[in-house]
């Protein structure tokens, strides 16, 4: 037994210097970005304003939330811990080592964000530590329902209907605190510095207690609504549905979705996009990056760099943390992979079509608003576009060509690599050296492994 | 036709395959019998050219299985498969044939599942079936299209009697469209039934070979060669 603990002990540690390396890695872009919006200040073009880096940061901790919570599910229903139930580990402690996975990160990302914003709204570090308190309380919170939810109702339809009503409780949480806060000609930014102190003068009673009776009657409404209409879609009820009532027997679908040309990158694709959309958590960023494009659109005042800085640095923000997510199939399917006849360059075009499916559409979103609403002209919208097009393309063949090295080993071996590879980028030349050397490491061992 | 020419693997620890050769006309179904590491994963995995050979070679028609156009022509069960499992039963197949031949699946795919009992379930994530519902999907996806090579490891671990005497008439199906069939399985009685040769290994060498003839008895030379110091 006592070996069992130093083993423990052990992967706690190394749970919490893996922690600390994706936390980076979650901080990093949000970094360039504070960074890229002084650069254009120091040589006059113009800056972003305050709202706009008010925003972004309000994203950013929106999405960390949500996949801080994915994670504890993930984490919570996986085989590890089953194997150390089984040893005989008690709840506690079982806890505990969740959250050595899972709080670092967290709490590591949400400092760094405490502090650029603290530091950069020039509030002194009291800002900057409200902030941190605000956030571990989220992550507490967010924890424990997880755990709840997980312990109460354990199946796969609940824990759906836990990350829809997460989403919705933070929603209401803010909501509650903007209606609260709000006076009349603040700017954005200013509400937003509001929000978070009102937030964090709460007494932990009271917004735990609020938050689980907002989660409850929002996962009560959509019991009725989302959830159903979410299960009639993704099970394809839909379709049988409509066939039934049209009165077509069943033979005549499968022949309606035949195609006869084809080819390997239309099977990845179908595949891909089954698995992507079968996803809840790809989901609910797919279209919580829609809206939040077109509701930025309407905030956002400067030039056109200015925007290209933001989209930038979404895409960046976007690829960076769904990268190995996009692999992590893939490595899975290796298995599989070895007795088919894939090529390597199929393999990975195919994956850059995915990439750009993961990471445009906040900013096609944020484009198409801002060309409706005649902010942009037409010509700057087309090379916007190509420019965003391109720019994700490059960045996915830089990071997957990191990941490369290690293929088929992605999820455990990469988060390191990746994040120098981050820093890296910036060296001239580099990107365009390690793409070149990448893709063909991995060309010389796809189906050596 | 397929040959295998002196593949041979010997792992650090000693253990593997004492180079091996084989040759299998057009609808034979070759089953390789052996006690537990006995080398028969170890071979088949070189024959399907997962796995890299320390020399020799393994040639259908004239293409090494290890090139990729040959993967097209085998269709592999492997012993112990690892599939990402949030897949459907329908897609994962589908998957594999748009790669495998291209275009959509036709009516091979759904004739398999309705044989096996699937075609209810093939809306199903793979994590939601049974080992032996898993099984019957990799079984299916090594049959189908009856590719010229079909190595099966195994296939008899978690089926069900009724999936097995199914799986038997396949394959004497397939012997009949003539693919190479190779098979392995520790249930003599299932392999006695359908072989048309049987090759015995032992601590990765070939002891011996027996054609198919009415009064073989599996069981004897089971015994002789393997028990005959108990
Ligand atoms: N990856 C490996 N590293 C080292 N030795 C191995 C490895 N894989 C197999 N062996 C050894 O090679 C020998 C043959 O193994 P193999 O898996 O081919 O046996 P098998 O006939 O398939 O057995 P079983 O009936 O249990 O499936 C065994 O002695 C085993 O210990
Ligand atoms: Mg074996």
């Amino acid at each position: 037994m006592r070996n069992i603990r130093l083993y423990f002990s052990r992967i706690v540690f190394r749970g919490i210097i893996r922690g600390a390396a994706i936390a980076l890695v979650h901080i990093l872009p949000w970094i360039l970005l504070v960074a890229a919006s002084f650069a254009f200040a120091k040589f006059g073009q113009s800056e972003l304003t305050l709202e706009s880096r008010g925003l972004l940061g309000l994203m950013y901790l929106l999405g960390t939330c949500v996949f801080t919570t994915s994670k504890i599910r993930y984490i919570l229903g996986g085989q590890e811990i089953l194997l150390l139930k089984k040893i005989g580990f008690s709840g506690n402690e079982l806890f505990v080592y969740c959250l050595s996975k899972v709080k670092i990160p967290f709490l590591m990302a949400t400092t760094g964000y405490a502090c650029i914003y603290g530091v950069e709204a020039e509030l002194g570090w009291p800002g900057a530590i409200t902030c941190l308190a605000m956030s571990a309380l989220c992550f507490l919170w967010a924890a424990i329902l997880s755990s709840i939810y997980i312990t109460l109702f354990n199946s796969q339809k609940s824990t759906l209907l836990k990350d829809i009503s997460i989403i919705l409780a933070l929603a209401a949480i803010f909501t509650k605190a903007y209606k609260e806060t709000y006076v009349e000609g603040m700017l954005l930014f200013q509400t937003v510095e509001e929000m978070v102190r009102h937030l964090a003068r709460m007494r932990v009673m009271d917004f735990i207690s609020f938050s689980f009776f907002s989660s409850f009657a929002s996962m009560a409404m959509i019991t009725l609504g989302t959830a159903l209409l979410f299960w009639i879609f993704f099970r394809q009820r839909f379709l049988k549905l409509s066939v039934y009532t049209v009165g077509k027997p069943r033979r005549r679908r499968r022949s309606r979705v035949r195609i006869t040309v084809g080819s390997p990158l239309k099977s990845f694709m179908k595949r891909d996009l089954g698995v992507a959309f079968s996803s809840k958590i790809f989901m609910a960023i797919q279209v919580g990056a829609v809206a939040l494009g077109i509701w930025a659109s309407t905030m956002l005042r400067g030039s056109i760099l200015v925007h290209l800085a933001i989209y930038l640095a979404i895409i960046c923000w976007v690829l960076s943390l769904k990268i190995q997510d996009v692999l992590v199939v893939d490595s899975l399917f290796v298995g599989v992979y070895k007795t088919l006849p894939i090529k390597f360059k199929d393999f990975v075009l195919m994956k850059a079509a995915l990439a750009a499916l993961y990471s445009l559409p906040c900013p096609l979103a944020l484009l198409a608003a801002e060309f409706g609403m005649g902010k942009i002209t037409a010509l700057s919208a087309i090379i916007l576009l190509i420019g965003l097009m391109l720019w994700s393309e490059l960045l996915f063949f830089y990071n997957s060509s990191i990941i490369m090295l290690y293929f088929p080993k992605v999820k455990n071996t990469t988060d390191m690599p990746l994040l120098l590879g981050d820093f890296m980028m910036l060296i001239p030349l580099f990107p365009v050296i390690m793409i070149v050397c990448g893709m063909r490491i991995g060309a010389k061992k796809w189906r050596a492994w | 036709m397929l040959t295998v020419n002196g593949i041979k693997k010997i792992y650090p620890n000693g253990k593997g395959l004492k180079p091996f050769f084989l040759k299998a006309e057009p609808g034979e179904i070759v089953c390789l019998i052996g006690p537990n590491g006995s080398g028969k994963t170890t071979a088949f995995n070189m024959i399907a050219g997962i796995a890299q050979s320390d020399g020799g070679e393994c040639l259908i028609g004239d293409l090494s299985t290890s090139d990729i156009e040959a993967k097209k022509e085998i269709g592999f069960l492997e012993e112990s498969p690892y599939y990402y499992d949030k897949i459907t039963v329908e897609n994962f197949l589908g998957f594999i044939w748009g790669i495998k031949y291209k275009g959509e699946p036709n009516g091979d795919i759904y004739r398999l599942l309705a044989k096996f009992d699937l075609l209810k379930r093939k809306g199903y994530k793979l994590q939601e079936l049974s080992m032996g519902l898993k099984k019957r999907v990799g079984v299916i996806s090594a049959l189908m299209h009856y590719p010229k090579l079909i190595i099966l490891d195994e296939p008899a671990n978690g089926l069900d009697s009724q999936s097995l005497i199914l799986l038997k008439d396949e394959l004497v199906a397939a012997g009949k469209q003539d693919c190479v069939i190779l098979i392995s399985s520790h249930i003599l009685d299932f392999l006695k039934d359908i072989g048309t040769r049987f090759v015995f290994l032992k601590n990765g060498v070939i002891k011996k070979e027996l054609p198919r003839s009415q009064n073989v008895s599996l069981d004897e030379t089971y015994r002789s060669l393997y028990m005959s110091k108990m």
